[in-house]
């Protein structure tokens, strides 16, 4: 247990319900230790990869709202945070490609330097995922 | 949940009347659906294998790259989005800066627009209910005869 999430003499470590009868100042200060607490014992930092990249893509899906352009689809902030994972987010986007396709294309060639997708291929969605899909095969990306 | 985002982003589209015509789909976007094409994203990426292009034309974002673009599936720049006996139509929107961001084609016989909503649905709609941000307004109409299309 870490430093911060280590009990601490008369405070609740693990709050499990809301006060009741008590004022709205008690019912803030209760609101922001239980979010204290739950920064403190699993922050974003302290994320498994894969359930920040899951986050980040549910993210994307709903910001991109009805842009055509793919620039602003890559450009999208939680896009840029799924590259900014790097290496180790690449098996698990191929995962999401396999079962979702959607535009993932510009990460993975940001992340591995590589770009698998035929020029025949060029912006049809299944065929790149296939690209991806058999690059990840053959090098042995996802386990 | 996706009139919620359709409406979101097109408040018109809460006074004007409008359809889903297909389920969300990403493999293909606004432009492609435009010219006819529904497995490619067209759009002209930097990135030269993660979305179409027509080969030959710039990829640019004006609105001189986008008619090109077009005309590589037999568009021409017409006067304007009425019904003309024999030919189809495409409006091309472009944002107050001239970049284009959208384009929708006419449904015959009816007059009214179709088009494809980003990564999201296809709708069957008025211009008017797409106009404003973020599309911006129809900047060029084209069209090409019936018997060239698909």
């Amino acid at each position: 247990m870490s430093v911060l999430a280590a009990p601490m003499p008369g405070f609740e470590v693990t709050p499990r319900s809301y006060l009741t009868g008590v004022g709205p100042e008690s019912q803030t200060v209760q609101a922001q230790w239980i979010r204290a607490h739950r920064d403190a014992v699993a922050p974003v930092s302290r994320q498994p990869v894969w359930q920040r990249f899951a986050e980040l893509a549910a993210t994307w899906r709903e910001e991109r709202g009805t842009s055509s352009s793919l620039t602003d689809l890559v450009l999208s902030p939680s896009y840029q945070r799924v590259i900014s994972l790097g290496k180790p987010v690449v098996p698990y986007i191929l995962v999401e490609l396999s079962q979702r396709p959607d535009h993932w294309f510009w990460a993975l060639s940001m992340i591995t330097g590589v770009d698998p997708i035929p020029q025949e291929a060029a912006g049809n969605l299944q065929e790149m995922t296939k690209a991806w899909i058999r690059w990840g095969d053959k090098v042995g990306a996802v386990d | 949940m996706s009139r919620a985002i359709l409406e979101a982003n097109h408040p018109r589209l809460k006074r004007a009347p409008y359809g889903i015509t297909s389920p969300v789909d990403p493999g293909y976007n606004c432009i492609a659906y435009a010219a006819g094409d529904t497995k490619r994203w067209w759009w002209p990426f930097h990135g030269l294998s993660q979305a179409y292009w027509p080969a030959g034309v710039p990829r640019e974002l004006t609105l001189a790259a986008f008619i090109e673009a077009f005309a590589t599936v037999g568009y021409a720049p017409c006067a304007d989005g009425g019904i003309e006996p024999g030919y189809e139509k495409v409006a091309i929107f472009t944002d107050p800066q001239r970049n284009p961001t959208h384009a929708a084609r006419q449904v015959l016989p009816s007059g009214r627009w179709s088009s494809k909503m980003g990564p999201q649905e296809d709708i069957n709609h008025l211009l008017y209910g797409v106009e404003g941000p973020p599309y911006g307004g129809v900047a060029q109409y084209l069209r090409r005869p019936l018997d060239r299309g698909p």
